[in-house]
């Protein structure tokens, strides 16, 4: 089993170094393969909306830079964790730039499930997503409701088995943040 | 009373002028200068962060605006990168003018939504993620309009509103409220609409709906078909 960890730091950020760092020994506790990846150092492209990845080169973005390894490594998991900076309760511009070159591992066509339109699969299988948020200060309650919402939203959207979404703040301390962890791979059944 | 008051639209579509975010924020800058307000150079956010000097330039914009209405469609329920990356270089520009705290306390922030999905809850959470943005960095909060099933507008293939005929009535309706709303300096109601008649979606005529979507699947079948491609194509497997 793999799982791939986008880390969304802004270059001038470290405060979330210490939860990649446990995320990464608690998936070396379940025996879990890993990748991590420190967004804001890869060559990645923004989207332009042109659509090219659904009817041109379907499945592919038509930019050969680093954003199309990054969307072939996120396919090819089991599990992806999306970690940023808090920003608003939604991501940061580094984590979303690398999403937004993930369209083309949707299809184009819509299909209808419980009354919502959403795109079709293009894979028979998507991974589990786990959404951590950090916050470099303490943040109101209304922050955190909307990144868990925003998880819930876009989990649905790529047809995901799994999901789940935290948030913590940057003072806390590693081990509250470990035990959380720990918990949430559980449910996920990560760990056992 | 109004000419003192300056408008600025921050226009957050990775399409640039070729958009329905264009089409729609142009729309509302042009009611506002009719009720008399100035409006500042529009501000295509993806050109201006290839270029420090541009940035400054629409920091400086930011900073000479009454009134900022952000125009942007819905990726993946949240902003498109180029417009949390603009809002991130204006809070940080902000935490760097904090000695001055009451410089933006009347500075309105308005919001348009371009989601291409009909359904109400796609655009909510965006919604929220930018009242966040405007109460963390001191604007006022200047309501919203969220425009669903946005694709019908065709702002990409380079129509305007009024190309689109009835189809916009109900959107220039409603940016006719903003406008009527900004131009006293009043925050306007958030608002939803969805271009398609909702009837479309449930009902009896939701029969309508289903042929949209069928058109619009054949059509990427077809169009990818034309080029020599498999839409099915799983090149990462």
């Amino acid at each position: 089993m793999k799982a791939l960890v986008l880390n969304g730091s802004l270059e001038h950020q470290t405060h979330l170094m210490p939860v990649q760092e446990i995320l990464e020994s608690e998936f070396s506790d379940a025996g879990w393969e890993y990748e991590s990846l420190i967004l804001h150092r890869f060559k990645v492209g923004t989207c332009i909306g042109c659509f090219r990845c659904w009817d041109t080169t379907p499945g592919i973005c038509f930019q050969d830079d680093q954003g199309i390894e990054i969307a072939k490594k996120a396919i090819n998991c089991d599990l992806i964790v999306f970690l940023t900076p808090l920003t608003w309760g939604g991501y940061s511009s580094e984590l979303k730039k690398a999403i937004e070159r993930m369209l083309g591992l949707l299809h184009p066509s819509f299909i209808k499930i419980e009354d919502s339109y959403r795109h079709k699969k293009r894979y028979d299988n998507y991974p589990s997503v786990l959404g951590i948020a950090v916050a470099e200060q303490e943040q109101d309650e209304v922050s955190g409701q909307i990144f868990k919402t925003l998880i819930e939203r876009h989990s649905l959207n790529w047809h995901t088995p799994k999901h789940r979404a935290e948030v913590f703040l940057d003072k806390d301390k590693d081990e509250k943040i470990r035990d959380r962890i720990s918990n949430i791979l559980i449910e996920m059944e990560v760990k056992k | 009373m109004n000419g003192s008051k300056r408008v600025l639209l921050l226009v957050g579509s990775p399409r640039g002028k070729r958009s329905t975010s264009t089409v729609v924020g142009a729309y509302l800058a042009d009611l506002l200068t009719k009720q008399g307000l100035e409006s500042l150079a529009t501000q295509w956010i993806g050109p201006v962060l290839r270029s420090q000097e541009k940035i400054k330039q629409m920091l400086e914009a930011v900073d000479a605006a009454d009134i900022i209405v952000l125009a942007a469609p819905l990726y993946d329920d949240c902003q498109p990168y180029i417009a949390i990356k603009a809002m991130e270089l204006i809070s940080a520009h902000k935490k760097n003018l904090s000695k001055s705290p009451d410089l933006n306390s009347n500075r309105l922030f308005s919001v348009i939504v371009n989601c291409a999905f009909p359904e109400e809850h796609h655009p909510q959470t965006v919604i929220r993620i930018y009242r966040k943005f405007a109460e963390d960095v001191g604007f006022r909060w200047g309501g919203s309009l969220a425009i669903r099933a946005g694709e019908v507008l065709q702002g990409r293939k380079g129509k305007t509103l009024d190309d689109i005929g009835s189809m916009a009535k109900r959107v220039k309706e409603a940016l006719a409220l903003m406008a009527d709303s900004l131009s006293k300096g009043l925050p306007p109601a958030d608002q939803t609409l969805c271009v398609i008649p909702e009837s479309f979606l449930r009902g009896s005529f939701s029969f309508l709906g289903s042929f949209f979507v069928w058109q619009s699947n054949r059509h990427w079948a077809s169009l990818t078909k034309k080029r020599g491609k498999d839409v099915n194509a799983r090149p990462f497997v």
